[in-house]
C-alpha cells in the first residue's frame, strides 16, 4: 500500500539538493530542443523552395510530414535506435521529423499569403526572383513563419521529455525516475514536468517577442 | 529634373508589332496580332471594357507577361531581348491595388528602385525627398509605413515610388480605380500637372471612358481581342467615333464629354456688350442700340470686370451708380472646360458667363456658343 502525504508530494529539500542536476537537465533539454527545432527549420525552408517551385510536389511533401508526424515517438526512437544508438542523433533526427510539417506549412502558407499586388509590384519594379523571395515575399510571411516555430518549439520541448527513454530526455528524465521507483517519487515528476511547462511557455514568449521585433510594421501596433 | 539620364534614348517611343498573347487555357487569344505606337512624351490611354486585353497589353511591356509573338520596341531596342529584371528598373510601374511594401516605410519604398540601382545612400535620400515634395505629400511621412496612410497618399507614394529612378517610361494600370471619386479627382488633376512637367511617355490603362478623356493626349479604344476600334485624340474621337462599338462604348453623353475636351480659350468668345465707365451717355446708348441689348457689362479703363449693369441706369451726371453694378454670376477662366463652363452657366439659371483672367474681361461665352462648338 502506497499512502502519499501531503508532504511527500513535494520536497522542496529534494530540489535543493539535486539544482546542480536540474539545471544541467535544463540545459540539456534546450539544446535539444533549439538542434531540432534549428535543423528542422532549415530543411522545412529547403523543402518550402522545392515546394514552392514546383507546385506538384507541395501536396506529397506535405503528406509525407503528416506520416512522419503520425508515428508514436516511442516508436520512433525504436526505428532509430538500431541504425544510430542511444544517441543525441537519434533524439534529434525523431524530434525534428516532428517539426516538419508543421513548419513547411506554415512557410508555404506564409509565402502564398503575401498579396499577388505585392508580388507583382515587386517583380515590376525589377527584383530579380530570388531577390523577390529574399527582401519581399520572406519579411512578409515572417509572421506566419515564426507562429510556424512557435508550434514547433512548444511540441518539441515537450517531446524532448520522451527521449528519456533513451538515456537522454533533459528534464524528461526527472519524470521517468521518478516513475521507476517504489514507492514513485512526485517531487521528481513535478519538477520534470513544470520545468518543461515553464521552458515551452518561456521559449513561446520569446519567440513571440522576436516575432514582435522583426515586424515593426505590423499593422497590429500601428498607431493611427 | 533630376535623376539618372534615362538610359531608353531621348525618343521613348514604345512599338508593338503583331503583337499575340494567347494564354494556355483559353481558346481565343487575349491579345491578337496588335501593332499600334505610343508616341514619345504622350500619355496615351488603353480603355475597353474588361477582357478587352488592354492590362495584357501593357504588362507585355515590362514583360510582367510574355507576349507568344511579335515585338515590342522601345526606342527600336526589342525589350525580349533584355534581362527582364534590367528592363522593368527602366520602366515606372504603378497599379491599381498600390502593391506598396507594407514592411518598409514610405522612404524606403520610394527608394527600392535607386537602391537597386546602387546608388549612394546621400543621393537616394535627397531623390526620396524631392519625389515626396513633388508628389505633395509631407515630408513627415517618410518614416512611416504604408498602413498609416489613406489610401490617396499610398496611391501617391505609388506614383512616386515608380518615378524615383526618374524612368523615361511610365505603365499605370488602372491606378485610379480603387480609391473614392474625390481622391481620384485630385490624383488625376495631379498627374495632369506632373506630366505637364516631366514629359514622361505614359501608357494608361482605365475602363472609365471619363477618365481616359480626362487624362489622355491620345486614346487607344479597345474591343475584345486587343482589337484597336479607335486610336486618336479625345476631341476627334467624341467628334467622330469610328463605328457603332465605339458610338456605344463612349455612352450617349458624347456632346458633353467632347465639351470636356475643348477649353473656353479655344471655344468662340464672343466680345458682348461692353461698356467703360468713361464712355459719355451717348457712346452707352450706341453699345445698346449695336448690340440690341439693354445691358453690358462694365469695364475700367484697362478692361478690369467690374461687373454688369442696365443701361438705362446710368444717370447723366456721374456715370454708373455703384448701386447700379450688379457681380456677373457666372465667371469662368479660359483654362476651364467648356463643359464645366456650360455646368456653371446652367446651374446659375442664366445665359451667359464672363470670361476673365487675371481679373481682365476677354469677353463672354453664350450657351449658343457652346453649342456651336458641337457642330461637326
Amino acid at each position: 500500500m502506497i499512502l502519499l502525504a501531503a508532504a511527500d508530494l513535494f520536497d522542496p529539500s529534494w530540489v535543493v539538493r539535486n539544482s546542480g542536476r536540474i539545471l544541467e537537465a535544463t540545459w540539456e533539454h534546450i539544446v535539444l530542443t533549439v538542434l531540432s527545432v534549428v535543423i528542422g527549420l532549415l530543411l522545412s525552408c529547403a523543402l518550402s523552395i522545392v515546394a514552392l517551385r514546383r507546385r506538384r510536389l507541395y501536396r506529397p511533401i506535405l503528406s509525407a510530414g503528416s506520416v512522419l508526424y503520425t508515428i508514436p515517438s516511442l516508436a520512433m526512437f525504436a526505428l532509430l535506435v538500431p541504425f544510430t544508438g542511444f544517441s543525441m542523433t537519434t533524439a534529434v533526427i525523431a524530434l525534428v521529423t516532428y517539426t516538419l510539417l508543421i513548419l513547411v506549412k506554415n512557410i508555404v502558407t506564409g509565402i502564398d499569403g503575401v498579396p499577388s499586388e505585392i508580388v507583382e509590384a515587386a517583380i515590376g519594379m525589377g527584383y530579380e526572383p530570388r531577390a523577390v523571395l529574399l527582401r519581399v515575399q520572406l519579411p512578409l510571411a515572417l509572421p506566419v513563419i515564426v507562429a510556424g516555430i512557435r508550434i514547433a518549439t512548444v511540441t518539441v520541448i515537450g517531446l524532448v521529455t520522451v527521449t528519456a527513454l533513451i538515456g537522454l530526455g533533459g528534464l524528461g528524465r526527472f519524470i521517468l525516475s521518478g516513475f521507476r521507483v517504489l514507492p514513485i517519487h512526485p517531487t521528481q515528476i513535478l519538477v520534470g514536468t513544470f520545468a518543461s511547462i515553464l521552458l515551452a511557455i518561456t521559449g513561446d514568449v520569446l519567440l513571440l517577442a522576436l516575432e514582435r521585433v522583426l515586424t515593426p510594421w505590423s499593422t497590429r501596433k500601428v498607431a493611427t | 529634373m533630376t535623376g539618372t539620364s534615362p538610359p531608353i534614348g531621348i525618343v521613348r517611343v514604345i512599338e508593338l508589332e503583331h503583337v499575340t498573347k494567347q494564354y494556355d487555357r483559353e481558346s481565343a487569344p487575349a491579345v491578337d496580332d496588335l501593332t499600334v505606337t505610343f508616341a514619345s512624351r504622350e500619355l496615351t490611354v488603353l480603355v475597353g471594357p474588361s477582357g478587352c486585353g488592354k492590362t495584357t497589353t501593357l504588362k507585355m511591356i515590362n514583360r510582367i507577361i510574355e507576349p507568344t509573338a511579335g515585338s515590342i520596341r522601345i526606342d527600336g531596342a526589342d525589350v525580349l531581348r533584355r534581362p527582364p529584371h534590367e528592363l522593368r528598373r527602366e520602366i515606372g510601374f504603378v497599379i491599381q491595388r498600390v502593391g506598396l511594401f507594407p514592411h518598409r516605410t514610405v522612404g524606403e519604398n520610394i527608394a527600392t528602385v535607386p537602391e537597386m540601382l546602387g546608388w549612394d545612400r546621400a543621393r537616394i535620400r535627397t531623390r526620396v525627398n524631392e519625389l515626396l515634395e513633388l508628389m505633395d505629400l509631407d515630408a513627415g511621412l517618410r518614416d512611416r509605413y504604408p498602413a498609416q496612410l489613406s489610401g490617396g497618399q499610398q496611391q501617391r507614394v505609388g506614383v512616386a515610388r515608380a518615378l524615383a529612378a526618374d524612368p523615361p517610361v511610365l505603365l499605370m494600370d488602372e491606378p485610379f480605380g480603387a480609391v473614392d471619386p474625390i481622391v481620384r479627382d485630385r490624383l488625376q488633376a495631379q498627374l495632369l500637372e506632373l506630366q505637364a512637367q516631366l514629359q514622361k511617355t505614359i501608357v494608361f490603362v482605365t475602363h472609365d471612358v471619363d477618365e481616359a478623356i480626362l487624362l489622355g493626349d491620345r486614346i487607344a479604344i479597345l474591343a475584345t481581342g486587343g482589337v484597336i476600334a479607335q486610336f486618336d485624340t479625345p476631341h476627334a474621337i467624341l467628334r467622330s467615333p469610328a463605328g457603332d462599338f465605339v458610338r456605344s462604348f463612349l455612352g450617349n453623353e458624347r456632346h458633353l464629354k467632347r465639351l470636356a475636351t475643348i477649353a473656353v480659350r479655344d471655344a468662340d468668345i464672343v466680345t458682348g456688350p461692353v461698356v467703360k465707365r468713361s464712355m459719355t451717355h451717348d457712346q452707352v446708348h450706341a453699345v445698346g442700340v449695336s448690340e440690341g441689348t439693354d445691358w453690358a457689362a462694365l469695364v475700367d479703363d484697362d478692361g478690369t470686370l467690374e461687373g454688369w449693369v442696365w443701361l438705362r441706369d446710368r444717370s447723366s451726371a456721374d456715370g454708373f451708380p455703384e448701386d447700379a453694378i450688379h457681380q456677373f454670376r457666372v465667371i469662368v477662366s479660359p483654362e476651364q472646360t467648356l463643359r464645366s463652363a456650360l455646368d456653371a452657366i446652367v446651374a446659375n439659371r442664366n445665359q451667359v458667363a464672363a470670361v476673365i483672367e487675371d481679373g481682365k474681361l476677354l469677353g463672354m461665352l453664350f450657351i449658343e456658343n457652346i453649342s456651336r462648338q458641337l457642330l461637326p
